[in-house]
């Protein structure tokens, strides 16, 4: 707390502005899935694709930013996705189906983690150099980024943005910091999730989600500060 | 919303909560004024990453992400398990996918047909190479594709005809070297014997097997006493799973390759010419020095010997090179024109099990008989 930011101020984001708006509607947005649920448990051939087409840029975004290798994302979200299908019948509507479809993703993705956490020197090394797999040395044609409204960007335009020297301090940074806070940040910032929804998509207390919270936000924040460049 | 009065520094939780913007900006701003400046400085620059992060946005998803999906999940199916180790239900609504997904995954189902089938092909093309090319595993392979000296007739090549020559020392000498093991076509004339009357050719080694198969072949070794013969072959027989010495020689055989052979070694023949030391070897013959002091050859009445062993040409050559080598003497390798009437060969365990072993491992059982004769 000794250590003064490099980044200037930003100023306070509002909360209105939670990212990554679905529909413009989101209440006729959830309702939709709910019907894509019953149509797929009534056996209508056409809902799975479209709810896996509503949802496989999301699932793979997250996969992405928890992993930040193309190939591996785009596995992890196939696993992602198998698994949805496979428990589909478990879900009771407790929870959002976003949710939780988010939840079994982000478990797959951490139980990839937490297996290669031997192997995460070398995985670090990978990602903080030119990897060729990562996100700012994509080619172009591929997989884009996003504007900041959320929207989807085509590869020219993502490039120019991608190639930006912040961005790729906060990616490493957030590659530097542990799964579980990559998660929590991503769950968050990335997804706009609530307090309630993480405790949910995590398994854990909502008390101990804004804690972590905080944790991360340091630990990311410290990550910054040391970045080698 | 809680925060701490401005005198205090907040806690943990008026942090979070400002720097998530969930605080009145009343709230925020006494927030700000409890701070030391690089905290403040540092909660606004956590902010800030929380709002790159937001603005990272979503990427869009790989194409053939579906298919990979339904790929999966036809796997799955058939091995009828989940990926969590689970067994699927009957109701794995994997025929809901739309046909168009189903038709990617059996593009990948092709891909992956095809790639298994060029993987059996370069397997079997490496087997069945492997089978052909493997080497019977012996010294001896090289002489398959030499041919072996001929020793009818006078040849420099033939120690016991030739003036000069080294006898048993030279093939002794050539033990070591089964190219050098010398085998004949013999055509020497005999009143009513099937003795191959064409001129002298050199047998390889593969000739020499295949005759050895049509009962064809006839081993001489020719020495000074048949007892060390006869002994080695004995202890052959207890040591070697590959040559073992045959039952009594019938009395017909043993006629038989006698008239199929002429018989040399002091009875009609006068005794070959040894050539001592001080002699002129011929031209290509090794120059080794040979004394003998006293040596005279000794006349017996030829023996014979049944060996069975493996009809080929790793078993043949090495029984003339244990020949050659632990007795020293001459041994001649010699195809009769008729097949003789030989024995069959004892079964045995290696035999009946023939089909357990891998076919290039097994080959037939032949009989050869061994002729044992005096120096000449």
């Amino acid at each position: 707390m000794t250590t003064p930011s490099p980044t200037p101020p930003s100023p306070q984001p509002p909360r209105a502005t939670k990212p990554m708006p679905r529909a413009a509607d989101p209440a006729a947005d959830d309702a939709r899935e709910l019907a894509l649920v019953q149509a797929i448990r009534s056996g209508d051939q056409n809902a799975w694709t479209e709810l896996l087409r509503r949802y496989q840029d999301r699932l793979y975004t997250i996969c992405y930013r928890m992993v930040h290798h193309r190939e591996l994302a785009a596995d992890l979200t196939q696993d992602a996705m198998v698994k949805i299908i496979q428990h589909l019948d478990t879900y009771d509507g407790r929870s959002k189906l976003s949710t939780w479809i988010i939840r079994i993703t982000m478990n797959v993705c951490l139980s990839r983690l937490r297996a290669e956490r031997l192997r995460r020197h070398a995985s670090l090394d990978e990602r903080s150099g030119s990897d060729g797999s990562s996100e700012n040395s994509r080619p172009k044609g591929d997989a884009a980024h996003s504007r900041p409204s959320g929207g989807i960007l085509e590869p020219e335009e993502a490039e120019s943005v991608e190639l930006r020297d912040d961005r790729a301090r906060l990616t490493r940074a957030l590659d530097r910091i542990s799964p579980e806070q990559r998660a929590i940040l991503i769950l968050r910032d990335g997804r706009g999730l609530d307090y309630d929804q993480i405790a949910d998509v995590l398994g854990v207390p909502g008390g101990t989600v804004k804690s972590r919270l905080f944790r991360a936000r340091a630990a990311l924040r410290d990550a910054m500060e040391n970045d080698p460049r | 919303m809680t925060h701490s009065p401005s005198n205090l520094p907040p806690d943990e939780a008026t942090l979070l909560d400002y720097i998530e913007g969930d605080l009145t900006p009343e709230a925020a701003r006494r927030v700000e004024l409890s701070l030391k400046p690089a905290e403040l400085a540092r909660m606004r620059a956590i902010r800030g990453d929380a709002a790159e992060i937001r603005n990272l946005g979503d990427l869009r998803a790989p194409a053939g992400l579906l298919a990979g999906v339904a790929d999966a999940l036809e796997r799955d199916m058939l091995l009828g398990v989940r990926e969590d180790g689970e067994l699927l239900s009957d109701s794995l609504p994997i025929s809901r996918i739309e046909t168009r997904v189903r038709r990617r995954s059996f593009v990948g189902a092709r891909r992956l047909a095809l790639a298994a089938g060029f993987v059996l092909l370069v397997g079997g093309a490496a087997f069945v190479g492997y089978s052909m090319l493997k080497p019977p595993v012996s010294s001896m392979t090289h002489s398959e594709e030499r041919p072996l000296a001929l020793n009818s007739g006078p040849s420099v090549s033939n120690p016991v005809d030739q003036p000069g020559a080294t006898g048993d020392l030279a093939l002794a000498e050539q033990g070591d070297n089964p190219a050098a093991i010398e085998s004949s076509s013999r055509g020497t004339p005999s009143s009513g014997t099937p003795v191959a009357q064409a001129p002298p050719t050199p047998l390889t080694l593969d000739e020499a097997v295949a005759l050895l198969e049509q009962g064809r072949l006839v081993i001489r070794v020719r020495c000074a006493a048949p007892e060390p013969i006869v002994d080695f072959l004995a202890k052959v027989d207890e040591r070697s799973a590959d040559i073992r010495l045959s039952d009594q020689v019938p009395v017909e055989l043993a006629a038989a390759v006698l008239e199929a052979a002429p018989s040399r070694g002091g009875h009609d023949e006068s005794p070959a010419p040894f050539v001592f030391a001080g002699d002129e070897p011929p031209p290509g013959q090794i120059d080794i020095e040979w004394e003998i002091p006293g040596f005279t050859p000794v006349a017996f009445d030829p023996r014979i010997v049944l060996l069975e062993m493996n009809a080929d040409n790793r078993t043949l050559a090495a029984a003339v090179r244990r020949l050659t080598q632990q007795t020293g003497h001459e041994v001649v390798l010699e195809a009769v024109e008729g097949a003789l009437a030989l024995p069959p060969a004892r079964p045995s365990a290696e035999t009946l099990l023939w089909w357990t072993r891998p076919a290039y491992e097994w080959t037939p059982r032949a009989v050869v008989p061994v002729v044992i004769e005096p120096l000449r």
